[in-house]
């Protein structure tokens, strides 16, 4: 793995003077990466992926697609600029990212370029919001969903350091559906999501592989009686490369969290996968599940999984399950031994495999599984 | 948690840590420091060859060069590694046989239970069919002071004695071996081992021979201020079996003490080598003062087709484990196991697993490890099981199971699968809960104390680890758990 200059990365991230949003306090975040927060050589988080193309400079992102125009409703708000949006911003942002954890994040609020802030009044509970590209490369997204009210999220982002922050109050329910069509260039995203007590948030993630694509996803459980689900699936083929870093942290007693992701990764493809459960001292009652299933389907193709608990509490029902296999030879000969072709029982296969993630219609035709 | 009765339980913690007692005898101890004079020092009073003195200082200059690891899941002051006493001996020549050993020592390890006479453990053979003989090699801290049974596995044409001995009598093969499964600059504590290591085991056995008794290794420390660097080489030629136990203690003390072993195993075509270990250093007190920082290498290489390796631990002591026996499986057909339990009570920390490196086909390994978290303490399982480009066919399972027990414990789960195969299965799985009041309280129901009823259920989670032990240490395991848990219900 190459090595981060973080010298460089600091004088050019010192240099840059912001245009959009002025008005923000960048002061904190710069000393964060100044002290450390950089990856250093073997770190941990950039085991399997060269993090270096991520920090260069001159940023290389995917071809984006087109830009599509933000839809406007009643109750949410466009564009970081206005007056009315400033402080949600102030009070909002950052909150639940820990800059240390995920530097990209930091260099994101340094040179952020644009952005939406979707607020749902308390009890609306109609809210649907596609959102597509964005104009800009270093893009925040930032969503409050107040209490009792529900909102369902569709997000498709195919180039770009993009950052989606979460806020979900008491009671409160979202629905988030992100659609990650195939890149060329080098892919940034972070998913941190706040929840407290009560609150529900549900993540189906769709994703094919860019030159380097990193999905991080940071959710916290911060009440009793708050749920995640995160489910996700993956199509890898060519020399597509897709990591995701997930990280389900239980700082609250009575919490509950599912976690359930299945890849198929074909050719030269390289498939990273780090899920982590932690539960903090005092986080009892808690209930945390993983599982990762991998299929390899070509001798090049490479799979890295690590289903990680960190628990610091007793009373808690804790589980983790990985595997790495291939497609069931009995179960193919089955198909053949009735007259269909080896290449469709794969095909098919692969499709049964994948659909126990999958459970939307964009999502199959993304994977290319439709029935 | 069910509340238990504190006057049976107080009555209890008395006896603890039974091996902590401290032998009182005369001890040649090197000053506190580490330098070239020191490797020189402790190769020359071994006697060793030029080549051996010229490994030891190139381990020596590749240790100054490294940095300690950090990244275990463990948290402990900075070791001053020159406040170490590298060598200590009891004073006097060595001795030739065990009539010549110092009566303390023989005494210590009497009252170890560990058999130094062979008469003593034949009779208890025609006595019983339930204790068959082992062959003991003591290692008393940097020395070994004697190996029973030498002249009967001479017979049958295996070699078991210290390294010391070995470097002599059997240059060739351990010119040959040492360091080809561990490099000497593996990483920061073998490269120090290598650098200072005194004595330890050397296990040979034969083409097509089944060695005709268990052998066993105990370690224990007794000076203060030293630390232990032994190395064990056990090497099984095609065809051939052995068996090998560990055990190891020390004296209670409020310091903490480095223990820094490498274990190299190597098995050839259709060999295999069990090899268990029940470790029992000083875990510290319960306020988590003193107790042994157990930093050790291990790793077998199957490099002969249809070779097996399996490692068996029961971790009960030490403040501090680092430890990851792994397989590299080159052989075809070969297997490698890893059966574990660590239990961590008071302010203990461990972080320990495996590794199974698979490079030939239809290699298969089984991960089984169970860990135990009480008290205060901290109990990881990191792992790393990789399928190699051409491991065709290769297979893992591996299932790890954390118990907690106790409010303010931690239990840590870190399993890096990495896999290049398409035709290789690779499986995980993992669970983290407490005892079940369920459980507990039908036992109760039925009677039995709530310390008792623990026990049982911790027995149960760990059955089948303790099914892979030989007999007496599976018992030994058994009841090492009970005295490690006292005081952890409530």
């Amino acid at each position: 793995m190459g090595l981060v200059d973080a010298a460089s990365v600091i004088e050019t991230l010192e240099a840059f003077e912001p245009r959009y949003l002025p008005w923000l306090d960048r002061h904190d975040t710069l000393a964060v990466l100044k002290d450390g927060a950089l990856p250093r050589p073997n770190s941990e988080a950039w085991k399997y992926t060269d993090p270096v193309p991520f920090f260069d400079p001159q940023y290389d992102v995917s071809d984006r697609g087109d830009t599509t125009p933000i839809p406007t409703t009643p109750s949410h708000t466009v564009g970081f600029e206005s007056d009315t949006v400033r402080k949600l911003v102030t009070t909002y942002i950052n909150q639940a990212v820990d800059q240390r954890r995920y530097p990209l994040a930091a260099i994101n609020y340094l040179k952020i370029d644009c952005g939406v802030v979707i607020h749902v009044q308390p009890g609306d509970k109609t809210e649907s919001i596609e959102l597509g590209e964005l104009d800009g490369q270093f893009q925040r997204v930032l969503v409050i969903v107040e209490a009792e009210a529900r909102l369902e999220l569709i997000e498709t982002t195919t180039g770009s350091n993009r950052i989606v922050e979460c806020f979900v109050a008491p009671g409160a329910k979202l629905r988030h559906r992100r659609l990650q069509p195939p890149g060329t260039g080098v892919d940034y995203n972070l998913v941190a999501i706040n929840i407290a007590e009560n609150g529900s948030y549900s993540l189906s993630q769709y994703s094919t592989g860019a030159r380097l694509r990193r999905n991080d996803i940071s959710v916290n459980i911060l009440g009793n009686g708050a749920e995640a689900e995160l489910t996700g699936a993956w199509q890898l083929n060519e020399a597509l490369h897709l990591d995701n870093q997930i990280s389900v942290n239980h700082m609250f007693a009575g919490g509950t969290s599912r976690q359930h992701f299945r890849g198929n990764v074909d050719d030269r493809a390289k498939s990273i996968f780090n899920g982590r459960i932690y539960i903090a001292p005092n986080a009892q009652q808690t209930n945390a599940t993983l599982t990762n299933r991998n299929l390899v389907v070509s001798s090049e193709a490479e799979v890295y999984t690590k289903p990680e608990l960190e628990i610091y509490a007793n009373d808690v029902v804790c589980s983790h399950g990985a595997t790495v296999g291939q497609l069931d030879t009995d179960a193919l000969f089955y198909f053949q031994s009735r007259g269909i072709g080896e290449a469709d029982a794969r095909a098919i296969l692969i499709r049964g495999f994948l659909n126990e993630v999958v459970s939307h219609a964009d999502g199959r035709t993304l994977l290319g599984i439709e029935t | 948690m069910a509340g238990t009765d504190n006057n049976s339980l107080d009555g209890l913690v008395g006896r603890d840590y039974a091996a902590g007692f401290v032998t009182d005898i005369e001890a040649d101890t090197l000053p506190p420091g580490l330098d070239e004079d020191v490797v020189r020092f402790i190769s020359a009073r071994k006697d060793e060859p030029e080549w051996l003195t010229q490994w030891r200082l190139d381990a020596y200059h590749g240790w100054l060069e490294m940095i300690e690891p950090s990244w275990g899941q463990v948290q402990f002051p900075a070791i001053d590694y020159q406040s170490i006493s590298y060598y200590s001996a009891p004073s006097g020549d060595q001795p030739k046989t065990l009539d010549d050993v110092d009566p303390e020592i023989l005494a210590t390890y009497e009252k170890l239970g560990i058999p130094l006479h062979e008469q003593a453990a034949l009779a208890g053979v025609a006595e019983t069919q339930q204790r068959p003989p082992v062959a003991v090699d003591a290692v008393f801290d940097s020395v070994s002071i004697g190996t029973t049974f030498k002249e009967t596995l001479r017979e049958a044409g295996v070699i078991f004695c210290s390294f010391t001995e070995a470097v002599h009598d059997y240059p060739d093969l351990v010119r040959k071996y040492l360091g080809s499964v561990v490099p000497r600059g593996d990483n920061f504590f073998a490269a120090l081992n290598s650098a200072v290591f005194s004595d330890g085991s050397f296990v040979y056995v034969p083409e097509n021979t089944r060695c005709p008794m268990e052998l066993s290794t105990y370690f224990r420390i007794n000076e203060r201020n030293t630390g232990q660097f032994e190395r064990t080489l056990i090497i099984a030629e095609r065809g051939a079996y052995v068996s090998y136990l560990e055990g190891c203690t020390a004296p209670m003390r409020d310091e903490n003490q480095l223990h820094a072993a490498v274990v190299e195993l190597i098995a050839l075509d259709d060999a295999e080598i069990k090899y268990s270990t029940v470790q029992n250093w000083y875990p510290g007190d319960e306020d988590g003062r003193g107790g042994i920082y157990n930093f050790v290498t291990k790793r077998g290489a199957c490099r002969g087709d249809r070779s097996k390796i399996s490692w068996t631990q029961v971790e009960t002591g030490s403040a501090i484990t680092w430890k990851y026996p792994s397989v590299v499986l080159r052989g075809d057909d070969s297997v490698g196991e890893f059966y574990s339990v660590a239990l961590t009570n008071n302010h203990q920390q461990a972080d320990t697993g495996t590794k199974m490196v698979h490079l030939g086909k239809n290699t298969r390994s089984t991960i089984i490890s169970k860990g135990i978290s009480a008290g205060q303490s901290s109990n990881a399982y990191r792992g790393l099981v990789r399928m190699n480009p051409g491991a065709e066919k290769a297979r893992n399972y591996t299932q790890c199971d954390s118990l907690l027990i106790g409010e303010k414990c931690a239990a840590h789960t870190f399993p890096y699968i990495e896999s290049r195969r398409p035709d290789g299965i690779v499986e995980h799985e993992a669970t983290t809960s407490r005892v079940s009041d369920d459980q507990l309280f039908l036992c109760r129901q039925r009677g039995i104390d709530p310390e008792k009823a623990v026990s049982m259920i911790v027995n149960g989670f760990c059955k089948d680890v303790f099914r892979e032990l030989p007999m007496e240490f599976a018992v030994e395991a058994g009841k090492l758990l009970e005295v490690s848990l006292e005081g952890a219900v409530g």
